[in-house]
């Protein structure tokens, strides 16, 4: 069996964190950065509700088995979690896959 | 133990009074609820015959899997080629006509190259393959006024991690907007030990992970209808990959028979904050366009504070091929993102913060795929998946499913 080799030892300590301004923690940053983005989607999804004057017996087409959304969750949680791990991002449709590091 | 890159002390960000609002949102009462009739067949409404009735139970079997082969780009240093299989059961159960419930059990075989790397050092010859058991229980509400509600605990272990979860939802229709709003919070807390790419084990650590998702459903018109959201994700604690190793280069020096491609350098641990925001916009819009004919327009914009932005596009085309026994739908993905603030493909000197994986580079993918769903009986079905994904940087993959969902 193979043994780690003299160059392979273990892994070099990090230098000291780093700081922020006015005791800001980096997760208050992101919060304050995507605020003004989450308030236009908000105001997007306002005026979505406001465009809406279909009538209960128009409504036939989304019986139709072609228009439901996904049937089958188990796949699009499989889906999900292959990209999520195999891509920087995650989010969206389906869920986040679960926790765990998803790093194969 | 590697030490981790703690941030300056957290002070209250603005997410709790958003979320705060949003509940605000939730909770106000409904004009005329009573008018808010839910549209035959959607996503969030009684859908007819489809809508599982009192002591309804179901038991689906599914069989997942993925693959993808390393055919030398990517990571230089590294053989990235991985296989998993996915056997997964759910039983389901309508206890009442208010509540049911549902248990989730899913195993994962993974067979990787970084597994087999690692099973070489005598302190990690078991890692021949990891083995993930994951197991979630679920339950769902309906309450006065059109109201839903649902809650998870789930739970997950792997060769070097556990992790616990816990979800829960709510939504309400909107009155006379032909809409729904929902809201969804999960969060995880993972105990992860830190194995090294060289079979070294550095300690333990931890990672918490809190995500929150807005959705809002909308019929549109008589034949288009849309479900649209915005997630926010908040992790914390450590967020590197364990095993993962970064090398740095060294032209002059001798080859390192113990890298890939035997290139000149020293590998050293991965390095990422230990904090990380990641904010995803998504949609899709589905337009009728005669029985058993429909299309799908979806898509996500994506950006997070480790400096990757992304966008996906998801056409699909839904078609029945029989009624009521066979249904089929293609589809097509484009997914570009661009590389994370710390990679690189190539390190001459360490850095505060440093990646070499593939996944946090910039690339772009096509997805082709499509799945196929024979109806056999009343509620009982056999589906067929297949997607093939064509990557920028070359790790091609395949994903294959089949699952068959019975009553009893």
């Amino acid at each position: 069996m193979a043994q780690a080799s003299p160059s392979m030892t273990r892994a070099t300590e990090p230098p000291p964190p780093r700081r922020l301004p006015l005791g800001l923690s980096a997760l208050s940053l992101s919060a304050l950065r995507c605020a003004p983005r989450c308030a236009l989607f908000c105001a997007f999804l306002l005026l979505c509700g406001g465009c809406s004057t279909v009538e209960y017996y128009e409504k036939q087409n989304f019986g139709d088995a072609a228009m439901k959304f996904e049937a089958d969750p188990s796949e699009v949680h499989f889906q999900a979690k292959v990209f999520y791990s195999m891509e920087g991002s995650a989010g969206g449709i389906g869920d986040s896959a679960g926790g765990g590091c998803g790093c194969y | 133990m590697l030490l981790r890159n703690r941030t300056a002390p957290r002070q209250p960000s603005l997410l709790l009074p958003g979320l705060m609002l949003l509940l605000g949102a939730l909770v106000s009462p409904p004009l005329a609820a009573q008018e808010a009739e839910p549209a035959p067949g959607t996503e969030e409404s009684a859908p007819g015959s489809d809508e599982p009735q009192a002591g309804d139970q179901s038991l689906t079997t599914r069989l997942s899997f993925y693959n993808h082969d390393d055919s030398g780009d990517g990571n230089p240093f590294l053989d990235e080629s991985l296989t998993v299989v996915e056997p997964v059961i759910i039983f389901d159960r309508q206890a009442t006509e208010d509540f049911g419930y549902s248990v989730d059990l899913h195993y994962d075989y993974v067979s990787s190259a970084s597994i087999d790397r690692l099973s070489n050092y005598p302190a990690q010859s078991g890692a021949s393959a990891d083995n993930y058991i994951g197991a979630t229980v679920s339950g769902r509400w309906k309450l006065d006024d059109g109201w839903k509600a649902s809650g998870s605990f789930s739970y997950s272990d792997e060769y070097d991690y556990d992790s616990i979860g816990f979800g829960g939802s709510v939504s309400r229709p909107v009155a006379g907007q032909d809409a729904t709003l929902g809201l969804s919070v999960n969060a995880y807390y993972d105990d992860i030990r830190l194995i090294r790419w060289n079979g070294v084990e550095d300690g333990g650590d931890s990672r918490t992970s809190i995500s929150t998702t807005l959705s809002w459903y909308q019929i549109l018109s008589p034949t288009l209808h849309g479900s649209f959201g915005a997630t926010l994700t908040l992790q914390d604690g450590f967020l590197a990959t364990p095993y993962n190793f970064v090398v740095i280069e060294d032209p002059g020096g001798p080859p390192n028979p113990d890298l890939e491609n035997g290139a000149a350098g020293t590998p050293t641990a991965e390095v990422l904050p230990d904090s990380r925001a990641r904010t995803a916009l998504y949609g899709r819009l589905r337009g009728f366009v005669s029985a058993g004919r429909a299309w799908e327009l979806g898509g996500r914009i994506y950006s997070d504070d480790w400096g990757i932005t992304s966008f996906a596009f998801e056409p699909r085309w839904y078609q029945t091929l029989r009624k009521d026994k066979l249904d089929a739908m293609v589809r097509y993905r484009y997914y570009d993102q661009s590389a994370a603030d710390d990679y690189q493909e190539h390190f001459l000197t360490t850095s505060e913060f440093m990646t070499q994986d593939s996944d946090l580079a910039d690339l772009s993918s096509h997805t082709f795929g499509g799945r196929l769903i024979w109806h056999v009986a009343e509620r009982e079905s056999f589906s067929i998946g297949l997607d093939y994904v064509l990557r920028s940087d070359g790790l091609d993959q395949i994903l294959a499913s089949f699952s068959w969902e019975q009553p009893f």
